[in-house]
């Protein structure tokens, strides 16, 4: 016995020492055919019985969604966003995109798989200084799929900073029609939207209700598009009070700033204000005649597309070595607690279909949600909603199946073949191909009638279903994990 | 009928003589050493665990930060504190764990212990854990038992005071009881495993070993076909058999370096707390009473060379309860509650054999059973809300009302899904929707197979109740063998 007893002490000290470790919006400006300005919150026959927009009470966890003014929303959480804003001078006055058709036509990688808009450009190619990346050859591995889906994500930041850099120059509200603005602002939303299913690294916001990056999330992503966490009302602030004059965009909220801040002002064409008449901007807002608030939307707009540029510039650097080298360190698993967990991070810019798109963008207009935190849909006054729905679902595509041209290249289709299960992989792209041969002739949404938006929701409903029953949760074959928001301990 | 009769009379005289011998076993007395050794780990290492809850932020997040909790059934009163009374209990148990570990105010801080770690259970059933489940099994046991009569400072305090010690021994039935409850432990983690996908297929550790390739060391192992099915066997046998090597004396000094081996390793490959310390320190219940004062003893006698008054003291320590001391034996009616405590213990895993099906997949019998890691399970659940005169449902995410980790539980467990379709149809009824009806769209994998129907999508589940029947709206397993799933790297 007491041999036994000093044989297993080590032991015991060994193991302790391991243990411890609404209105109705103005014409819309572009492209294919929409419908008359209609009222954009209710898509005609749709939503009876209280869907829609308003208020959330759900559990997104997103702030300033209050109609009335309140105090600014704090850019908290938004670590980092400051960090190389020099650089915004770098593009700021460029010359205008060179990829100005904006028509649903013509290439990008998506084009051959689901039709032109389906493209990440919304039809116009590829930006020459932006080359779509090539296939990768290598033998599957997690590692290679990281740089993949990097080499991805940093081609489409490249294509929107292109984009972006037209945005300075371009925006001007004061102008007869602002054709030449909401073109410019066009090319940079759908491009933008691309990158929404790409949020992973500094671009992905970091908190842990939005179940993004955790470890190396800035948030950079809000900076530049916060939707649904939008309001008119932070946008009417900042166009009566100038703060973001004062003290720069930094004390800007992000519900009103960003590619939001820049289609409400050139968009919106009512000159009353989304504040209440009793709060500062309301009483601001009711000493102004039209051409002062002309003026001052004009300013505020100007201020925001530099902004963005700035913000796309910094969002560019975040890949290459010359900036923060995000690319290496993903491929690497670097920062993050384990290789896994950087394929989880990865897995969840997936689930932007899940949430945003299908339940958002899809499942409100449709009747289907109710309570989301979402007051307005997105892009509601430019009428634009469809292509950005193309947009997004391209951009999964890319990191799901692969991002070079035909959507080859590495994707998590081919772990899953890996793996040993080709036929989840197959059930995923059919579906997603299913939904974007649905979006290809889907019309914007004033036209679309509710058996067409209820199609389209169930047809993203199966891509969902399968990355929510199948790819991903404790039953998953790639043991990828849901975003729980924490790790915790198990059984 | 005389055959009968005598069947009978063997049988009650068998049983009697039995209950004697048990009577006897609990008349005879053992040093009291090992109790306090127990005592003082364990109350440390809860201490730790409730440490992490505060540090971790668990408390808010596993606690508070959701509008809806399931409930245990007949246990749907247990309500959450408010949050900061609900972070000063954490506070308080952190303590209480201290105070059980030194044995001061040994019966108020061993109940508040106890009655803490079983509360927070309570208030959510999505944070059940098979080994807080344990602790709270164990700290009530500590709270019966009289652990704190030696080696702590409230012994101390009644010497100081004049006052008659308790003898520090303790009845060898208690000894025993403990054993039970660790050996109940790790025979029904291996009588769980004892099922194709675990012995066959190798799942679910196929998929949570490739998950893990990257580790040093042993990550290369797991890129090799086959390495998954070997552990899966290691793990059933273990769980099988290591109680027995526990028993023998000859084999226990290697049985425990195998536990200890063998929950570092889980420690490391998985996200499973606690378990690991406390199946460690519970292991040394089966060592010999005294195995602290000859472990003490050793090691102030090896102190002494640098430390002067360790070899008296190492004398002091060595000293056995005399056997001339007069103890009063247990109550029979203690004796009758530990041996009723011990049936439910072996009732509650073996219920899952009464319903029919893969327990897996209906999850009657899952909880209270240490079923253990044999489960990749998951998927995802739509509820469809039918108002009466509306031509269309709504289709309600559960994360309107969960929290991700939540709603990751229930997607797997039908009576939380009932639970939730039941507060929808409330929520519903009370914003003015009128009478509702609320179906769920769920699929669920299952170790690697692919998704299937769970839940009847045809059954209003607003109208059904909660019970301990089969239930009714689940659909069939699927039957198919669990996939081979290959390594990745």
């Amino acid at each position: 016995m007491k041999k036994a007893t000093l044989l297993s002490l080590p032991t015991l000290c060994v193991w302790l020492a391991a243990s411890c470790r609404t209105a109705p919006p103005p014409e819309n400006y572009l492209p294919v055919s929409k419908g008359a300005g209609g009222a954009r919150s209710g898509i005609p026959g749709a939503g009876a019985g209280g869907a829609g927009y308003g208020p959330g009470s759900g559990t997104g966890g997103s702030a300033t969604l209050l109609g009335g003014e309140g105090g600014e929303a704090p850019v908290s959480g938004m670590g980092g966003a400051r960090s190389g804003t020099g650089a915004a001078s770098s593009g700021t006055g460029a010359v205008a995109s060179t990829n100005t058709g904006g028509a649903a036509s013509g290439g990008g990688p998506g084009a051959e798989s689901g039709g032109g808009a389906n493209g990440p450009t919304g039809g116009a190619g590829p930006a020459p200084e932006c080359p779509l990346p090539a296939p990768s050859t290598a033998t599957f591995s997690r590692q290679e799929l990281r740089k993949s889906a990097a080499a991805c994500a940093a081609w489409a930041a490249c294509e929107f900073e292109v984009s972006a850099r037209a945005l300075p120059s371009q925006i001007d509200v004061a102008a007869p029609d602002a054709g030449l603005s909401k073109q410019a602002f066009y090319q940079a939303m759908v491009r933008w939207s691309w990158l929404e299913a790409m949020q992973f690294g500094p671009v992905a916001p970091p908190s842990e209700v939005a179940g993004r990056d955790t470890y190396h999330g800035k948030g950079y992503r809000d900076l530049v598009h916060a939707w649904p966490q939008v309001a008119r009302c932070r946008v009417d602030e900042q166009v009566a009070g100038k703060r973001y004059e004062t003290f720069g965009m930094d004390v800007v909220s992000v519900s009103g700033r960003g590619l939001y801040g820049i289609e409400t002002l050139l968009y919106y064409a009512g000159a009353d204000t989304a504040c209440t008449a009793s709060s500062s901007t309301g009483l601001k807002w009711a000493e102004l005649d039209s051409s002062q608030i002309g003026a001052l939307r004009h300013s505020y707009a100007r201020a925001l597309a530099r902004d963005v540029h700035a913000r796309a510039v910094i969002i560019k650097n975040v890949w290459p070595p010359s900036g923060e080298n995000f690319s290496a360190k993903f491929e690497a698993a670097e920062g993050y607690p384990s290789e896994q967990e950087a394929m989880n991070v990865l897995g969840w810019a997936l689930l932007y279909l899940e949430r945003e798109v299908k339940d958002f963008k899809l499942g409100i207009p449709a009747g289907y949600t109710v309570d989301a935190p979402v007051t307005e849909p997105e892009a509601q006054y430019s009428g634009i909603e469809t292509e950005l729905l193309r947009a997004n679902v391209a951009g999964f595509r890319a990191i799901f199946q692969g991002c070079s041209a035909g959507n080859e290249g590495m994707g998590f289709d081919d772990w899953l073949t890996e793996a040993g299960h080709p036929e989840l992989a197959a059930d995923v792209v059919n579906a997603t191909e299913a939904l974007q041969q649905l979006l290809a002739t889907l019309p914007q949404f004033s036209a679309l009638t509710p058996t067409q938006l209820e199609e389209t929701y169930l047809a993203a409903k199966l891509v969902t279903d399968y990355l929510k029953g199948d790819l991903f949760g404790a039953g998953s074959p790639l043991n990828l994990k849901l975003p729980s928001g924490l790790e915790g301990d198990t059984d | 009928m005389k055959l009968g009769r005598s069947r009978r009379t063997i049988s009650m005289s068998f049983g009697m003589s039995r209950a004697a011998s048990l009577l006897r076993v609990a008349e005879d007395q053992v040093d009291i050493a090992w109790l306090a050794a127990f005592r003082f780990l364990f109350g440390l290492t809860l201490a730790f665990s409730a440490a992490r809850f505060i540090a971790y932020g668990w408390i808010d997040r596993l606690l508070l930060s959701s509008g809806f909790r399931f409930k245990y059934y007949g246990f749907a009163w247990v309500e959450p504190l408010r949050p900061a009374h609900m972070h000063l209990l954490f506070v308080a148990l952190v303590a209480a764990g201290v105070f059980v570990a030194v044995g001061a105010l040994y019966r108020v801080s061993s109940l508040l212990l106890a009655l803490g770690f079983t509360y927070f259970q309570l208030v959510d059933a999505t944070n059940y854990l098979n080994h807080y489940y344990l602790a709270a099994l164990l700290a009530w046991l500590l709270f019966l038992l009289p652990a704190a009569r030696a080696f702590s400072v409230d012994a101390w305090l009644r010497r100081r005071r004049g006052l008659p010690a308790s003898p520090p021994t303790v009845s060898r039935l208690v000894l025993w009881l403990l054993r039970a409850q660790i050996a109940i432990v790790y025979f029904f983690a291996g009588l769980a495993k004892a099922q194709p996908d675990w012995l066959v297929h190798g799942q679910p550790l196929r998929i949570w070993l490739s998950a893990r390739a990257d580790l040093p060391l042993l990550g290369p192992l797991f890129r090799i076909q086959g390495v998954a099915l070997a552990f899966s066997w290691v793990g059933f046998l273990f769980d099988t058999t290591i109680v027995a090597f526990l028993l023998w004396r000859k084999t226990r000094p290697f049985a425990f370096m195998a536990v200890v081996v063998f929950h570092i390793l889980t420690r490391i490959l998985f996200p499973i707390g606690m378990f690991p310390a406390i199946m460690v320190l519970s292991v040394l219940v089966f060592f010999e009473p005294s195995w602290p004062r000859e472990l003490g003893e050793h090691l102030l006698r090896f102190a002494s060379r640098w430390i002067r008054g360790a070899a008296k003291l190492a004398s002091a320590v060595q000293l056995r309860p005399a056997s001339a001391e007069s103890f009063s034996p247990p109550h029979r009616a203690l004796v009758a509650l530990g041996c009723l405590y011990l049936a439910i213990q072996v009732a509650l895993p073996m219920r899952a054999f009464v319903y029919p099906g893969n327990v897996l997949w209906h999850e009657q019998g899952m909880r209270f059973s240490f079923r253990v890691m044999l489960r990749a399970k998951g998927g995802v659940t739509t509820f469809r809300v039918q108002p009466e005169g509306r031509n269309k449902p709504f289709y309600v995410s559960p994360r309107q009302y969960l929290t991700l980790l939540q709603e990751s539980e229930m997607s797997g467990q039908p009576d939380l899904i009932l639970q939730l379709a039941h507060h929808i149809r409330e929520d519903f009824e009370r914003r003015g929707y009128g009478r509702v009806r609320v179906f769920a769209d769920s699929r669920v994998a299952l170790n690697g197979r692919r998704s299937a129907p769970f839940i009847d999508p045809s059954i209003d589940l607003s109208q059904v109740r909660d019970g301990l029947a089969p239930v009714a709206y689940l659909l069939p397993a699927p039957t198919g063998p669990a996939p081979e799933t290959l390594p990745t790297f």
